[in-house]
C-alpha cells in the first residue's frame, strides 16, 4: 500500500497543498492565494493525488477565510477595529475566539490528517465537506 | 515481554489503573457539588474532594510513567534492571505513602493534618496540587532517587538509545523541578513564581519528553518503522517542545506581580506552545501510515493515535484559546482553563499512559504481541466512551466559561461570582451526566482486561509492503 510513494511525482505538490491549508487556517489570506496558484496550475492534472490533495484544500480554505472575513466583518461593524488603538478590542478578542472555536477547531484535524496521507502518498476525503467535493 | 525483570511496570499499571478509578471518583464528586453545593458535605467538603481529584491524578500518571520506564528502559537498553528489587520496594513506599496521603486528607482537618506531619518544620503545604504533607513531599523524593537511580544505572550499564535518553531526561526534570516545591517563600509573588517551576516546567516542559518517548517507543513496536526515521522526528519534537514550552512560562506570569514584559514573552512562546504537539500529531500518523506490518494489539495503535490528536486539541487548540494575554486578561481563572485543563490532561498525559498499559499489559500477562479481539474490541469501546466524554465535558465547560467570562467580567453589570455559578448550572449538569458516561468507559476498559483472557490472540490482518 505504500510501495510507490516515492515514484510519485505529485507527492511534494499534495504535500505543500495540505500545508498551505493549514497555514492559512492560522494565518488565513495569503497562504489562500499561495494555494490558489497551484489550484489553478495543477487543476487539470491527471494525477489522482495532486487532485485529492489540492481540490480539496482548496475549496475548504475558500470556505474557511471567508469565515475568517465574516467574523471580523460583523466585528468590526459592531464596533471594534474602529482605529488603531482598537485593534486589541473585546471585539477583536471575540472575533479571535470564534474563529479559533468554529473554524480552526473542526478543520485542523482533517488538515492534519491530509497533510499526513500526502506524506504517505495516499489519498484522503475530507469528513463531511470532502463528500460534496 | 522480553527481560524478566520488566515485570515489575505490572504492579505500577495497576496501582495506576486503581487510582485512576479514585481520580474520577472524586471528579464526580466535586462536579455533583457544582450543582448541589451541601452534596456529601460536611463528610467531603468541595476543597477536599478536588485536592484528592488532583492529587490522585498526579499520583496515578506518576505511576504509570514509572511503570513505562520500568517496561520500556530495559527493552530500549537490551539489559534487565540493575536492581528489580528496589524497584518493587519503592512501588510499596510509594503507595503506602499515597495512601496515607489520601486519608489524611479524607479523615483529618488539612490544619490538623500540617501539625501532625510538623508542617511547622519545613513549611510547604497550603499550595495548590502541592497540598501533600512535607513528609510525603520528601518521601517523593527519596521514591525519585531511587528509581532515577534505577533507570540511570541501567541505561549506563545497557545501550543508549535517543528513546531511553530523552526518557530519562524527561523523569531526571520532573525530579528536579519537584524540588521547587520545598521553596515557600513569604512573598506571594515569589511563592507562585517558583510554583509554576513545579507546575508548568512539569506539564508543559518535562513531561512532554516522557511522553515523546513513551509515544516513540510505541510507534516503532507498532509500526515497525526504522528507528532511525522516529529519532529524528523526536529530537524535533523535543528541541520545540522545550523551545517553546521554557519560556512559555510566562503566560502564567501576567497577573500574579512580576513584570510587564511577562505579557509579550508569554504571548508569544505559549502561542508557539501548539507546535510540538501538532508535530506529535504528524509524526504518529506519518509513522502508521509508512507502517511496515500491520500489529496485532489494535487498540494500542488506536491509543498512540489518539494521544497525538487529543493532545494537540487540549494542550494545542484549548490553551491557544486563552493563551495571549489580552485574551487571559478576561478568562483568566474561569471555566475555560477548566476546560483546556481537562482535556489536555486526558489528551496527553492519561492517553499516553493508557497506550503504554495497552501495549505491554498483555505482554507481561503472557500473551505474544495482543490481547483477545474480544478483549480489544471491548478495550476500543472504553477509548471511544472516555474520549468522546471527556470531548464534550470540554465543549460543555467552554460554554460555561464563555457565560462566566460575559457575566461576571465582561457586561455592563457584572454579576457577582456565585450568582454567575447558579446561571451557567445547566452547563454543569450536563457535565456530570458527560462524566458518568467517562466512568462508564473507564468501567468497560477495566472489564477488557478480564474478558477474553481464555480465547486466542488476535492476529494481524494483511501485510504491508515495506517504503
Amino acid at each position: 500500500m505504500n510501495g510507490h510513494e516515492h515514484d510519485n511525482p505529485g507527492k511534494g505538490l499534495a504535500i505543500a497543498g495540505e500545508s498551505l491549508f493549514l497555514l492559512n487556517l492560522l494565518f488565513p489570506v495569503l497562504p489562500l492565494l499561495a494555494l490558489g496558484v497551484l489550484y489553478f496550475r495543477h487543476r487539470n492534472t491527471a494525477n489522482l493525488l495532486v487532485e485529492c490533495h489540492l481540490k480539496q484544500p482548496w475549496i475548504t480554505a475558500l470556505f474557511s477565510t471567508a469565515l475568517f472575513l465574516l467574523i471580523n466583518l460583523v466585528a468590526a461593524l459592531s464596533g471594534g477595529y474602529n482605529s488603531l488603538e482598537n485593534l486589541v478590542s473585546i471585539h477583536s478578542l471575540v472575533a479571535l475566539e470564534v474563529y479559533t472555536l468554529l473554524v480552526i477547531l473542526p478543520l485542523t484535524v482533517p488538515g492534519l490528517l491530509g497533510l499526513t496521507k500526502a506524506m504517505a502518498g495516499q489519498c484522503y476525503r475530507y469528513p463531511l465537506l470532502g463528500r460534496f467535493l | 515481554m522480553k527481560y524478566q525483570s520488566q515485570k515489575v511496570a505490572k504492579l505500577y499499571f495497576i496501582a495506576a489503573i486503581g487510582l485512576f478509578v479514585g481520580q474520577i471518583l472524586f471528579g464526580l464528586i466535586i462536579g455533583a457539588q457544582y450543582i448541589w453545593g451541601d452534596f456529601l458535605f460536611p463528610e467531603i467538603p468541595f476543597n477536599v474532594a478536588r485536592m484528592v481529584h488532583t492529587n490522585l491524578l498526579i499520583v496515578w500518571l506518576l505511576f504509570g510513567f514509572m511503570g513505562a520506564a520500568y517496561y520500556l528502559v530495559p527493552e530500549e537498553a537490551e539489559t534487565d534492571l540493575v536492581m528489580p528489587w528496589l524497584a518493587t520496594l519503592m512501588f510499596w513506599i510509594f503507595l503506602a505513602a499515597g495512601a496515607a496521603t489520601i486519608l489524611g486528607y479524607l479523615l483529618v482537618p488539612y490544619s490538623s493534618l500540617a501539625e501532625l506531619t510538623q508542617n511547622d518544620l519545613l513549611p510547604t503545604m497550603g499550595r495548590e496540587f502541592l497540598e501533600q504533607p512535607t513528609i510525603t513531599k520528601l518521601g517523593i523524593v527519596v521514591v525519585a532517587l531511587a528509581f532515577l537511580a534505577n533507570i540511570g544505572l541501567t541505561i549506563l550499564k545497557g545501550r543508549k538509545t535517543v528513546i531511553n535518553l530523552v526518557l530519562l531526561m524527561g523523569l531526571a526534570g520532573l525530579a528536579v523541578f519537584f524540588l521547587f516545591s520545598f521553596f515557600n517563600p513569604v512573598n506571594i509573588v515569589w511563592d507562585k513564581y517558583y510554583w509554576w517551576w513545579v507546575v508548568h516546567l512539569w506539564v508543559e516542559g518535562v513531561w512532554e519528553l516522557i511522553l515523546g518517548s513513551i509515544l516513540a517507543f510505541i510507534l516503532i513496536k507498532t509500526t515497525g518503522v526504522d528507528r532511525e526515521v522516529i529519532e529524528k522526528w523526536l529530537y524535533v519534537i523535543i528541541a520545540m517542545t522545550l523551545i517553546t514550552g521554557i519560556v512559555g512560562t510566562g503566560h502564567h506570569y501576567y497577573w500574579i506581580g512580576t513584570p510587564e514584559f511577562w505579557q509579550w514573552w508569554g504571548s508569544i512562546f505559549s502561542a508557539m506552545e501548539p507546535i510540538p504537539f501538532f508535530m506529535m500529531t504528524v509524526f504518529a500518523f506519518n509513522m502508521v501510515n509508512k507502517r511496515r506490518r500491520n500489529h496485532p494489539n489494535k487498540a494500542a495503535v488506536l491509543w498512540a493515535l489518539g494521544t497525538a490528536v487529543m493532545a494537540f486539541l487540549g494542550a494545542g487548540v484549548w490553551g491557544f484559546l486563552h493563551t495571549l494575554a489580552p485574551v487571559n486578561y478576561y478568562t483568566h481563572g474561569t471555566q475555560i482553563t477548566a476546560a483546556h485543563g481537562h482535556m489536555a490532561f486526558y489528551g496527553a498525559y492519561v492517553m499516553i499512559n493508557l497506550a503504554i498499559i495497552s501495549y505491554a499489559m498483555p505482554l507481561l500477562r503472557g500473551r505474544e504481541a495482543a490481547n483477545s479481539n474480544k478483549s480489544q474490541v471491548l478495550e476500543m469501546w472504553g477509548f471511544w466512551l472516555m474520549t468522546i466524554s471527556i470531548i464534550f465535558i470540554t465543549l460543555f465547560l467552554t460554554a460555561a466559561g464563555i457565560l462566566q467570562v460575559y457575566l461576571q467580567r465582561f457586561s455592563d453589570s457584572p454579576m457577582p461570582f456565585m450568582v454567575v455559578q447558579e446561571k451557567i448550572e445547566l452547563f454543569y449538569v450536563l457535565r456530570e451526566l458527560t462524566g458518568l458516561v467517562f466512568l462508564a468507559g473507564l468501567i468497560v476498559y477495566i472489564a477488557s482486561s478480564f474478558v477474553g483472557s481464555n480465547e486466542p490472540e488476535a492476529t494481524a490482518e494483511g501485510e504491508v509492503v515495506a517504503s
